[in-house]
Formats: C-alpha cells, sequence, structure tokens
C-alpha cells in the first residue's frame, strides 16, 4: 500500500517534470522567428513610418518593406530620408542628409541628443547600499567616495567598507538634514546611478517609510535635500543620466510621470499600458513606445511632454500563432521559471481546448490496460485513469513510466 | 534500539566520506573567502561591493558552492546504498526484526541528519565569514541565494538512495533521469545578488516529497521485481 501511494507521489513529480520540459521542447521544435514590424515617428513629415519584414517570394527571401501611415510605399532611401536622426550614418555616406529639420539646422550637437532607454515599471533588484557621490567635484565626470551609505531604522549611515565602522559625524550631519527636509526612516526604496561613467552626478530619490519622494545630492560635502510633493504611490524609478529630466517614476497602476530638473512632476499623456516602454528622445520629440505581446503603441510627445499624435501596430507572436494553437491543445500547462527571480510558475492553459487530447489519452491507457487485462477498477488504476484525463499527455507518460505493478 | 544499531551501522559506512566531503567543503568556503579577501586587496573593498551588487553580469563570488552541498549528499547516498546493493547485502538488513519500511526510512533518516549535520558547518562558516567581510545589506540577499542550494542536497540524496535501491538498470535510468530534471532548473547561479530566494519553497517541499520514494524502490527490491 505505501509503495503504491509513493509511486503516485513519483507520478505526480514526473507529471511536473514534464510540464517544465515537453512544452519547452515544442516551442524550441516549432516555433518560427516572427516577422519585425517596426513603427517610427518622423521628425521631418511629423508622422509615422512602418518597416515591415515580408517573404518576397520573387526572390525568395525575407526583405523589408516601408510605407507610410496611409499606406503608400516608401524606397528605403525616402525612409531613412525621414528618419535621419536614426540613419544619419548612412545618409551622410549616400549625400542625402537634410541640412534642417523643422527650421532647425542637424548640428552635431542636435544628431547627438538622441537618447534611447527602456524603461520598465516593475520592481527589479533595488539594494540599499550605494556610494554618495560628490555632485560638484570641481571636474567633469564623479569620483568615487571611500564610504557607502544606507537608509534603515536609524536614519542614513555611512560606513567605511574596508572595516565596515560606521562614519558617526557625516551620518550625524545627513541625518539631520533628511529629518529637517520631513523625512521618515527607514527608506523604502532608493534609486540612482550608482556608476562613475556620467558625467555628472544628480545624487538618489529615496522614498521614505510614508511613500514620500527625496532629492538627495552630497554638494562640497554637505547634504542637500530636498522633498518632491508626490501625491501618489511610487512603484518604481528610472533615473537619468544628465539632461532636462531627473527620472521617470512608475506608480501601482502604471501611470508614468516625469521629474523635471525644477523638481515639477508631470504626469505623461499616455493611455493604460502594460509599463514596459522603449523611450526615444531627441531635441524635438519624445516617443514611449509601449511593447505589447500582440501590438506595440507608440506615444509622440513634445519636448514639454504635451501629446502630439499616437499609433498602435500589430506585431505578430507566437500566442497567436498556429503552432500556440496545437500547444495549446495538447498540454493542459505548463511550469515556466521567470528570468532574474526564476521562480516556478505552473501556467494554467485557459482555452481548455486540450481535453480532446486528455480523452484520447485515457482512452488509450484504459484500452492499454485491457489489453494486458488488468482489472480497470482498482483504487489505484483509477487514480491513473484520473492523473491522466486531468494532466493529459503528462499524465499518460507518467503512468506509463512507472507502471502500476506490484 | 534497533534503529540506533542501524545509525551505528551507517556511521561505520559512511563515516570517512562523510568527513572527507566536509572537510573539502570547508576547505571550498574558506578558499572561496580567501578570493574574496585577496579581490577586495587588489580592487578595494568598495569597488569589490559595488561590482557584487551592480555588475551586470554580478560579480557573483559565491558561486563555487554552487554543487558542493549536492555533492556532499551524493557522497552520503553512494557510500551508504551501494556496497548494501552491490552484493545484495541490503537483504540482511531487510530480515531484521523490524518492518521493512522502518529500517528502510531509518537508513534514510540516518543520510539525513548527516547531510544537515554538513549543512551546517558549511553554511555556518559561510554566514560567519560573509559578516565579517560584508555588510548586511550584501550578506542578507547572498544568502538568499545560496539557501536553496543546501536545501537541493535533500532531494538529491533521496533521488540517490530511490536509484540505489532499484534493482531494474532501466528503471534506475528512468529515476537518475527524473531526479535530474527535477533539480537542475532549481539548482542554478548566474542572476543578480537575492535571486533565487523563492526557489527554497518548491526545494523543500520537494525535499519532503521525495524522501519516501526510497520506499518504492525497496518494495519493488524486497519483492525481487
Amino acid at each position: 500500500m505505501t509503495a503504491k501511494i509513493v509511486r503516485v507521489l513519483l507520478v505526480f513529480t514526473t507529471i511536473l517534470v514534464l510540464g517544465f520540459y515537453l512544452p519547452d521542447l515544442y516551442r524550441n521544435r516549432f516555433e518560427k522567428r516572427a516577422n519585425k514590424s517596426l513603427l517610427y515617428y518622423s521628425e521631418v513629415t511629423r508622422d509615422f513610418v512602418f518597416a515591415e519584414e515580408r517573404y518576397d517570394s520573387l526572390r525568395q527571401e525575407v526583405r523589408m518593406f516601408y510605407r507610410d501611415r496611409a499606406g503608400n510605399p516608401l524606397s528605403e532611401t525616402e525612409y531613412m530620408r525621414r528618419l535621419p536622426f536614426n540613419n544619419s550614418r548612412k545618409l551622410k555616406m549616400l549625400g542625402q542628409m537634410p541640412d534642417s529639420v523643422m527650421g532647425q539646422p542637424l548640428t552635431q550637437e542636435v544628431l547627438r541628443s538622441v537618447r534611447r532607454m527602456m524603461l520598465i515599471g516593475d520592481k527589479g533588484f533595488e539594494y540599499p547600499l550605494a556610494p554618495l557621490f560628490e555632485s560638484q567635484p570641481g571636474h567633469p565626470g564623479v569620483d568615487l567616495p571611500e564610504d557607502l551609505f544606507r537608509i534603515g531604522k536609524r536614519g542614513i549611515e555611512f560606513f567605511h567598507t574596508t572595516d565596515l565602522s560606521i562614519d558617526t559625524a557625516k551620518s550625524r550631519r545627513f541625518n539631520e538634514a533628511l529629518t529637517a527636509a520631513g523625512f521618515r526612516a527607514p527608506a523604502r526604496d532608493i534609486y540612482g546611478i550608482p556608476s562613475t561613467i556620467k558625467s555628472r552626478d544628480d545624487g538618489y530619490f529615496i522614498v521614505d517609510a510614508a511613500g514620500r519622494l527625496f532629492h538627495l545630492l552630497m554638494v562640497h560635502g554637505q547634504p542637500r535635500v530636498r522633498a518632491i510633493d508626490n501625491r501618489f504611490e511610487i512603484r518604481q524609478i528610472k533615473c537619468h543620466v544628465p539632461g532636462d529630466i531627473y527620472c521617470h517614476i512608475f506608480t501601482p497602476e502604471n501611470e508614468l510621470y516625469v521629474l523635471r530638473t525644477d523638481y515639477s512632476l508631470c504626469k505623461l499623456p499616455i493611455g493604460p499600458t502594460n509599463g514596459r516602454f522603449m523611450l526615444t528622445s531627441n531635441c524635438y520629440f519624445r516617443s514611449y513606445k509601449n511593447l505589447g505581446s500582440d501590438s506595440s503603441v507608440m506615444y509622440v510627445l513634445d519636448a514639454d511632454f504635451g501629446r502630439v499624435d499616437s499609433c498602435a501596430l500589430p506585431v505578430a507572436s507566437y500566442r497567436t500563432s498556429p503552432q500556440a494553437d496545437v500547444e495549446a491543445r495538447l498540454f493542459p500547462f505548463r511550469v515556466m521559471t521567470t528570468p532574474g527571480y526564476t521562480h516556478l510558475i505552473p501556467v494554467p492553459n485557459p482555452v481548455a481546448k486540450f481535453w480532446v487530447t486528455n480523452l484520447c489519452c485515457v482512452v488509450l491507457l484504459a484500452g492499454l490496460r485491457l489489453w494486458r487485462r488488468v482489472r480497470i477498477y482498482t483504487p489505484f488504476q483509477l487514480i491513473d485513469l484520473a492523473l491522466t484525463a486531468v494532466f493529459g499527455l503528462y499524465g499518460l507518460i507518467a503512468v506509463l513510466l512507472f507502471p502500476n505493478r506490484f | 534500539m534497533i534503529i540506533q544499531h542501524l545509525f551505528y551501522k551507517e556511521w561505520l559506512k559512511t563515516r570517512w566520506t562523510w568527513l572527507a566531503a566536509v572537510v573539502l567543503g570547508v576547505a571550498a568556503v574558506l578558499y572561496l573567502f580567501l578570493r574574496v579577501e585577496n579581490g577586495m586587496e587588489r580592487f578595494g573593498a568598495k569597488i569589490y561591493m559595488l561590482r557584487v551588487l551592480y555588475d551586470n553580469p554580478p560579480l557573483i563570488y559565491y558561486r563555487m558552492l554552487l554543487y558542493v552541498p549536492v555533492l556532499i549528499a551524493l557522497c552520503v547516498g553512494v557510500t551508504q546504498y551501494l556496497p548494501e546493493v552491490s552484493n545484495r547485502r541490503i537483504r540482511l538488513t531487510l530480515h531484521l526484526p523490524a518492518s521493512n519500511t522502518r529500517l528502510i526510512l531509518g537508513m534514510a533518516l540516518y543520510g539525513v541528519v548527516m547531510i544537515t549535520l554538513a549543512n551546517l558547518i558549511l553554511f555556518g562558516l559561510f554566514v560567519a565569514r560573509n559578516v565579517a567581510l560584508f555588510p548586511a545589506e550584501i550578506t542578507r540577499p547572498v544568502l538568499q541565494s545560496v539557501a536553496p542550494w543546501f536545501v537541493a542536497a535533500y532531494p538529491a540524496y533521496n533521488f540517490v538512495a530511490m536509484v540505489a535501491l532499484e534493482p531494474h538498470r532501466w528503471r534506475q535510468l528512468i529515476y537518475a533521469l527524473v531526479g535530474w530534471f527535477v533539480l537542475s532548473p532549481l539548482v542554478v547561479c548566474g542572476e543578480a545578488v537575492g535571486s533565487y530566494a523563492r526557489m527554497i519553497v518548491p526545494l523543500a517541499v520537494m525535499a519532503v516529497a521525495s524522501f519516501p520514494l526510497l520506499l518504492f524502490s525497496s518494495y519493488r527490491f524486497s519483492k525481487g521485481l
């Protein structure tokens, strides 16, 4: 009896293992590379342009096709001319680089104003330990300080890394400045760029125990603290290298705010999003491309964060492919790991198309048992059939791997 | 009383291998921190700490520890069960005046106790050295990343015992494959400090759930299937 119960346990373990590996194996074998669909905003025409990868049956190869918003086809050169910031090198080689855009000469400085970055609203690993750089060191760049800081229940503490001893005088000085600004320890989160590879230091943005946002800087060795009037919950902050804004702030509802260098907060006029953006900015426009699994939506804002335009582009994804449909019919669930955190998530198949496969598996198992003249009405044989009915292919394989014979 | 004798028998079989494995494990931990101290000396402690936290990919100074607890579990499991099954000597044990289930679980319990002792020694040493060199803000996430590797030793041992007691070769292969595929996605390294903390729960569940697995093999062994 004990051995039979243990066998069920073993079968169940095998089902989980198969739920991890079989869908993965299937995808690796059958998933096809989706054709690329790209969406850009042209500073020249002030409209969207599209680039799509299609199979050219005449040449028997995958080619890029370009079009404008109205669907008119564009040549590659025309496409590049409409996006001078993205294609400056090629346009210069072709001698087709425009002299000016929107009445402003396209100087090297203007071309260098392009910034591209990912903005992700999900919480990552934030470490409550960082170096506080001198913000005005008297030379370009930053110097790594001798100590690191943390903000625990006792407030801010600077400690030497060699012997982990606390610099009490400096800690007291900074604590007094933080308390005077209304900061309540401990810090909930500390955001900044703890790297020396930047032209200037903009300090750290600290969310205190009450959820209020503070900006902490060190200027000539002295603290400079500024309370920021945030009237919303903060989930994530993405700080930027020195420019006209300090950071982007995500709320738990994936609303996006911008903190300007004059400490004014601006809520971005963009629709409900999933909190995953590709941001491209230059001195004319800022485009926030919200990356969804089935579509990309680009919101174009002007330099003052006013909405200029928006456009959605459907994206070919595995989820809508015939292979995914077959996968949904084969597997009742899959166990996956999340990158970075790597914890296991059983993902049930919500479509429930797999019942046909499960039924076939049950019939097959019952047939095999009857063919071998095994009585299928015993409790443990019925458990096998039930496991196969619920877990389909996984159940059938696991049950056959560990036969119910004692 | 018979369980005490059983424990003594298991101790006689495994003592030298266990001691050697623990000594090597301790040496691995000490060597690991020797390298940390050397790294701190060469690059400076603050740069070393910042590399641990913010480098991409991060500096994972504790990577050497990844398979050590699992290897200790394998050593204990192999030395405990291989001599028993190689000449089918375990039949003598199974004829002792106690139920087979009790005897087999007693043997497994001995293995679990020895692995726990080894884990305590290595984990304690790792914590002590880590606390001496790093602040709590680094020690805490590092321990969260390392803890699943120690928990993984238990299901590894249980699968070794199950494979060893299985009388049929091809079934041994299947059990070993199941064990490998169960553990390989869980015993991992390479992501940021603090990753994998949530592996502890599935691994702990697996450790508890896999404990009685060897009863299945032992039943088949005693029945001569």
